[in-house]
């Protein structure tokens, strides 16, 4: 009779060894990134580009005569949005992202997403939507009733503008890229992107549906990266910014940025 | 029927001018009522754009008073400054009784939908339908936006389906921004109403796609406005257009058959959406020319020249009358009664010659079941009799003008019933083919003729007044050389004359008595070249030395050559020849034209007739002499004359090749028959 061979047994000590160096290794690498900060400013007369309609929007339009009109400016939570294109995280988060649809118009109205990416529009108005977009039949004009949502998967790289059937002033604009990190700076213009890995980058600027932004980003390990402030320039063809002084606007309650995909 | 029918043609013609001037009309009518409509739609857009303009800023103004009421500024400023929701409820408790108060005051400008906002866009309080929770606002919305940045502004908006025209207003309290007041209120059928009647008929209705929100149709027009549902169907097409989506509105369309459309978008946001009014009108057609008439204003009516108009038509009517009387009543009365006269027996016959056209041939019809019945009743020679020439012709043409040239040829106008010149005219001696009935007629000559002077210059080419033709056979011919050609020329002056013919030896054949040429002093015959076909001349003349054949066998050429008489050169006395003298006559003109050999036929036809002529004027003569009557006067030509005379008669009246003559005796005198004959 022959014997079976026995197999050899691994001590379990050195197994245990093992999965602790690895993670201790992954705890150090995240413990390694670092963050990433900046700032916004609008230029006079930067703000968003309304809609042209087809037919005049009023027959009269006209200052009220005793006090001085406020100029329409950006709201950076709502209309900015930025990305930092490079290698891509150790660990990236789920892709998903949540647009929510209130007071008749979108929050936030430009984010960056990864290729994959399922958006979810969040009907938080009392009124109906029906998103469609433009020249993009992959999101096609589907009724959203209020407190319900609708989910889209997008996959093409391109920017896609978004717009409402029933609320004709509603639009805002999704970029499809290939990106490392992505978000909206805060209600003051502040930008904060936590936990990027030391590298190169690129930053990108996304406003009024086109990059209007975009630099070199080179990521220290162990140091944490600022950003001079950037300034935002009307869009070209705009109008030129009224000459009165607007008075300072009551800020509306800044809400958090929405965390793109892969973002912090 | 000549004038008649070319009147029946003149009033065809000016019925068919009168019909299409009517079409014309109607048509013109339509285009011009259809450019009247586009017109007014046009007027209608720019009115209908200036209303709804006034209407914006007669409620921006009239929101002044809300936005400046103490109350409305304190509670909004307030409310820009509270987030928490206790709060905004208790502000929204005592903003909503004020805006309430606020609203009710503007009386026609009250609003459908009113709301009040924060700095923010967030509603405070608002009234109407659909009364939204705090939290919400409408900040993002251009109307607010504009309004809170402090802008006076208007807009359209689509709300809960239904179309407000809004207007918005800041709230300014100690120097700051502390709210804006929107006011709005709703695009129904009262405001459809209200523009329709401003528009002075029109149909407005207003839209959101291919949905139709209100509608008002105008309801002082004579005629169906368009309807709601027929704007409605025509608007897929209209939004579809390449003008509503390139340029918001669309120029003037068709809708249907009936009426004409026009479209424009909103002056708001909701143009976004599809939202529009339309204007509509009908058309105000005439479905035919008859409707001038029946519409017809009563002025124009009026207006129109009746007494010439009623002129008119009793004028066309009464040439229409005697056209019809001249050409069918007169006509058909004479007709009418010759047969009640033949009914009478007051005539035996019917007179053929007092009627035309299809009268004549009834009248022919009539004459030939007379003899038809007659013959079947054995009362009536089996031969049918020969008509009198004058039941056909009437009077002989020009026989009055011939200065009595021919007396006995001037037959009574009417021959007395009985006679056999006044009876029997049945229809033509079937004698020739397609001639059904060809008429023989007969020529009564008067029992008496008046004596007969020649005219001036006549004796050369006649015999004489007192003469009659010396019927005489040709004597032997001397030789003659025939020429080589038909036109051979026969030299006749009587220094040429061959021997054996004397001195001055002529050739005397039927002459056309009215065109002699002049003759010569002396009364010499006119003598010259004669030319002959040879092969009429080789009948005419014979074989030199050949006698001619009897007259009797006239009937041909060859028949009737015998019958020319050969004239005596003698010199003519001033007194004329005496009966049975040998006379030069003028060589008939129809033979002379058969001698130029240009038409063979015609010339054998001349020939013929020439001879036929010779023939029927001797035996003429021969019959008068039998019966006892003179023949003073009586000399060819002239019988000739009167005989072509009654040939173009009858050949203009009777479709026939000829004309035949026969020599009878007729009341115990002579006279003479015409036949026609077609081939």
């Amino acid at each position: 009779m022959r014997a079976s061979p026995s197999r050899p047994q691994v001590p379990r000590v050195v197994v245990a060894a093992v999965a602790f160096a690895l993670s201790a290794g992954a705890v150090w690498g995240i413990a390694a990134a670092v963050d990433v900060r900046g700032a916004f400013q609008a230029a006079p007369g930067a703000a968003p580009t309304l809609i042209t309609p087809r037919r005049p929007a009023f027959y009269w339009e006209e200052w009220n005569g005793f006090l001085a009109p406020r100029a329409r400016t950006i709201d950076p939570p709502r209309d900015l949005a930025f990305a930092l294109v490079g290698p891509p995280p150790a660990q990236q988060a789920e892709a998903r992202v949540t647009v929510e649809l209130v007071d008749g118009s979108l929050r936030p109205a430009s984010i960056v997403v990864r290729p994959g990416t399922t958006v979810r529009f969040e009907n938080r108005d009392e009124l109906a939507h029906e998103l469609y977009g433009v020249d993009y039949p992959a999101i096609g004009p589907e009724a959203t009733s209020p407190n319900a949502a609708r989910v889209v998967t997008l996959s093409d790289v391109r920017i896609i503008e978004i717009r409402d059937r029933r609320v004709p002033h509603l639009r805002g604009y999704i970029a499809v890229t290939p990106v490392a990190y992505a978000g909206n700076p805060a209600a003051d213009g502040t930008m904060t992107i936590t936990g990027v890995a030391a590298g190169s980058y690129t930053l990108k600027v996304l406003f009024d549906g086109r990059w209007v932004h975009e630099q070199p980003v080179e990521v220290v390990e162990g140091r944490e990266a600022t950003i001079p402030p950037i300034r935002i320039e009307p869009p070209p063809g705009a109008a030129p910014a009224p000459s009165t002084t607007a008075s300072a606007p009551t800020p509306p309650a800044a809400p958090a940025p929405t965390p793109p995909a892969g973002g912090r | 029927m000549f004038l008649s029918r070319f009147w029946y043609l003149v009033l065809a013609v000016a019925a068919g001018a009168g019909v299409a001037t009517a079409f014309l009309a109607h048509d013109r009518y339509n285009k011009a009522r259809d450019a009247e409509v586009e017109g007014l739609l046009v007027r209608d857009q720019i009115i209908i754009g200036a209303l709804l303009k006034l209407d914006a800023r007669s409620r921006i103004d009239a929101l002044a008073a809300v936005g400046a009421d103490a109350d409305v500024r304190r509670i909004l400023s307030a409310a820009s400054r509270r987030t928490e929701e206790a709060a905004l409820r208790e502000l929204n408790t005592q903003l909503t009784p004020r805006l309430t108060l606020l609203n009710g005051q503007l009386g026609g400008m009250r609003g459908d939908l009113v709301f009040a906002t924060d700095a923010r866009g967030k509603i405070v309080a608002q009234l109407g339908p659909h009364e939204r929770s705090f939290g919400a606002g409408y900040g993002t919305f251009p109307l607010v936006e504009r309004a809170l940045s402090g802008f006076l502004r208007d807009d359209v908006w689509l709300f809960e389906g239904k179309l407000y025209r809004m207007a918005a207003r800041p709230v300014i309290d100690n120097g700051v921004y502390v709210g804006a007041i929107v006011h709005g209120m709703e695009m129904n059928a009262d405001l459809a109403g209200r523009l329709s009647e401003k528009l002075g008929g029109a149909t407005v209705a207003f839209y959101t796609g291919p949905q139709m929100l209100a509608t008002s149709a105008a309801s002082t027009q004579s005629i169906p406005s368009p309807r709601e549902v027929e704007i409605g169907g025509a608007l897929p097409a209209i939004l579809a257009s390449p003008e509503m989506r390139n340029d918001g509105r669309t120029g003037i369309r068709a809708l249907g058959d009936n009426g004409r459309i026009l479209c424009s978008l909103v002056t708001g946001s909701a143009a976004e959406l599809d939202a529009g009014w339309c204007i509509a009108r009908a058309r105000q057609q005439l479905a035919s020319p008859w409707d001038l008439l029946r519409d017809a204003p009563r002025d124009s009516i009026v207006a129109l020249p009746l007494p010439y108009l009623g002129g008119g038509v009793v004028l066309a009517f009464l040439f229409g009358m005697f056209f019809v009387w001249a050409e069918r009543d007169r006509p058909w009365g004479r007709f009418r009664k010759a047969i009640d006269r033949l009914g009478r027996r007051e005539v035996e016959r019917l007179d053929i010659t007092a009627f035309r056209g299809a009268y004549r041939r009834a009248a022919a019809g009539v004459n030939d079941a007379i003899d038809k019945t007659v013959e079947r009743m054995g009362d009536a020679p089996a031969k049918r009799p020969v008509a009198n020439l004058d039941d056909i012709l009437g009077p002989v043409p020009g026989a009055q003008s011939s200065g009595g040239v021919t007396p006995f040829f001037q037959v009574p106008a009417a021959a007395p019933p009985g006679s056999p010149s006044g009876t029997p005219m049945g229809g033509f001696p079937s004698q020739s083919g397609g001639f059904a009935a060809p008429p023989p007629s007969s020529f009564a000559s008067p029992s008496a003729p008046p004596a007969f002077s020649p005219p001036p210059g006549a004796r050369a080419s006649s015999s004489g007044p007192h003469a009659g033709l010396q019927e005489t056979s040709l004597p032997p011919t001397p030789p003659m050389r025939p020429p080589s050609s038909l036109a051979a020329t026969m030299p006749m002056r009587p220094g040429d004359a061959p021997p054996g013919m004397g001195g001055a030896p002529a050739v005397t054949l039927p002459g056309r008595g009215p065109a002699p040429p002049a003759p010569p002093p002396g009364g010499r015959s006119p003598t010259g070249p004669i030319s002959m076909p040879s092969s009429l001349k080789s009948t005419v003349l014979g074989p030199a030395g050949t006698p001619p054949p009897p007259p009797a066998a006239a009937g041909s050429v060859m028949q009737g050559f015998p019958h020319v008489s050969v004239a005596q050169a003698a010199p003519l006395s001033d007194d004329g020849l005496d009966e049975g003298q040998t006379t030069v006559a003028r060589v008939p003109e129809e033979l002379l034209a058969s001698m130029t050999g240009q038409n063979e036929a015609l010339t054998v036809a001349a020939a013929d007739e020439a001879l036929h002529f010779r023939q029927v004027f001797e035996e003429f003569v021969a019959m008068r002499k039998t019966t006892g009557e003179s023949t003073d006067g009586l000399t060819y030509d002239k019988f000739v004359v009167t005989l072509r005379k009654n040939r173009d008669a009858i050949l203009s009246k009777v479709p026939a090749k000829s004309v035949r003559f026969q020599v009878h005796i007729k009341d115990g005198k002579a006279a003479l028959k015409a036949t026609p004959v077609k081939d």
